[in-house]
């Protein structure tokens, strides 16, 4: 079995962390042909994007199914709690991350020029943001983690986009407050993954590698203006 | 337990979907407060959107978290294959189309009517609906439903979709054909929906709302433009 794609993406850091709070061994493997877009790689699958799991041939795609079968097929440290409404909410940060956080961080990139940057994009996404997090807040279970004292799940998706928006967004856009700071219940939610070492492991590993990719994305953009 | 929601939304569609083919009595209520936007609602979900499900008086959001849910308190008859690939193949089925093929509708039922077309826009969506069609037929299991020979949350998850695009998108777009055509796996897929009892009657259900909502919709539009 092993895990095709670089820890740049925060959708190879989930399976990466979700595999590390189960204590299974999965080893990351480089795309075939070095690159999604490689014809390579999209005979494995058309839909070209990272990560996938190849489980002796047969091909997983979508961090959240593959997260699921790892799941099932490895009970014994369980990554998602015992009770059904506790899964939910785990399922749901999971959800939330991807559906009112990830979509606003790619327009951030293009904004980071001070010089170049439409302010307007910026409150659009600062007001999307916020919601965000406040969705965050509201469907988090009891702590500290997503859902209770183990992470799960929803931490292994809301974990390495919050160090994007660190990296990314708080660190360059005034307006945008980190929500970790202070005393809310992200703030309690980020101690806790800051004290767990599979978590915060996986969290400084994808914190390098996705300063070294914003770095080059900058440069690039720079160039092409 | 209930579950807020109208059927003309294909996410309210597919947990409806799961829940008659799982026999689980379910009422669709409207949302509380009088709509999404309402005070009530945003208190109890503040992503005010839907589905959503109440138990005992917590919300769960997100369609899919929804499906998850009711698959594990409600195990019998089971929507999701016991076997773990082929449940990751249901799944799949699921992510691809809400990733891949819902977000392309947005737009096109405008297009129906406008005098001229956004040609740029019709082909982008053609585009996009090409590739998203060809991905969901790459991962779906043995057929012929998504996942095997019964249908399972996939199933419920694309259905109401290619409902919603037979009757707003393919025929009014011939850029953009109907993949549940010809002979190919969505072409199977369809068939197999549409032989199944339990499936074809979800379906019959979830096309009547939608199209008694697109009555509603067309004449609202109509009147916009007429007012332009």
């Amino acid at each position: 079995m092993k895990l095709y794609g670089a820890i740049a993406s925060p959708y190879v850091a989930r399976v990466m962390m979700f595999a590390q709070i189960k204590g299974i061994d999965l080893p990351l493997e480089e795309i075939p042909g070095g690159s999604p877009r490689s014809d390579d790689y999209r005979a494995l699958t058309p839909i070209g994007r990272m990560p996938t799991l190849d489980v002796d041939g047969q091909i997983i795609a979508e961090s959240e199914v593959i997260c699921e079968y790892l799941e099932e097929v490895y009970p014994e440290r369980p990554g998602l709690p015992a009770d059904a409404m506790d899964r939910a909410i785990s399922r749901m940060v999971s959800r939330i991350v991807d559906l009112y956080i990830a979509p606003h961080t790619t327009t951030m990139v293009r904004q980071v020029n001070p010089e170049t940057r439409d302010q307007a994009i910026v409150d659009e996404n600062k007001a999307a943001f916020e919601k965000g997090f406040h969705y965050l807040e509201f469907f988090m279970g009891e702590g500290p983690f997503a859902v209770g004292d183990r992470p799960t799940l929803g931490d292994t998706a809301a974990a390495p986009y919050m160090m994007l928006m660190k990296k990314l967004v708080f660190a360059n856009f005034d307006e945008i407050a980190d929500p970790t700071e202070g005393d809310g219940r992200l703030a309690a939610w980020w101690k806790a993954i800051e004290g767990n070492d599979d978590c915060y492991g996986i969290v400084q590993e994808y914190a390098t590698a996705v300063e070294g990719f914003l770095k080059f994305l900058y440069s690039r953009l720079a160039q092409n203006s | 337990m209930k579950l807020y929601g109208a059927i003309a939304s294909p996410y309210v569609a597919r947990v409806v979907m799961l829940a008659r083919l799982k026999g689980i009595d379910l009422p669709l209520e409207r949302a509380l407060g009088g709509g999404l936007r309402s005070e009530e609602y945003r208190a109890f979900n503040p992503i005010s959107k839907m589905p959503s499900l109440e138990v005992d008086g917590r919300c769960i959001a997100e369609s899919e978290v929804i499906c998850e849910y009711l698959e594990e308190i409600y195990p019998d008859p089971p929507l999701l294959p016991a076997d773990p690939i082929l449940r990751t193949h249901s799944r799949m089925v699921s992510r691809i189309n809400d990733l891949y093929i819902a977000p392309h509708n947005n737009g096109l039922v405008q297009q129906q009517q406008a005098d001229p077309r956004d040609q740029q826009l019709i082909d982008n969506a053609a585009a996009e609906f090409e590739k998203g069609f060809r991905y969901v037929a790459h991962f779906m299991g043995p057929g012929p439903f998504a996942a095997g020979d019964r249908p399972s949350i996939g199933d419920c998850a694309l259905t109401p979709f290619i409902i919603m695009l037979k009757q707003t998108v393919f025929p009014f777009f011939e850029e953009i054909p109907d993949p549940t055509d010809g002979e190919g796996r969505l072409a199977t897929w369809w068939q197999a929906i549409q032989a199944d009892p339990g499936c074809r009657e979800a379906a019959d259900e979830i096309d009547l709302g939608l199209t008694e909502f697109l009555k509603y919709l067309m004449e609202r539009i109509r009147q916009r433009q007429a007012g332009k």
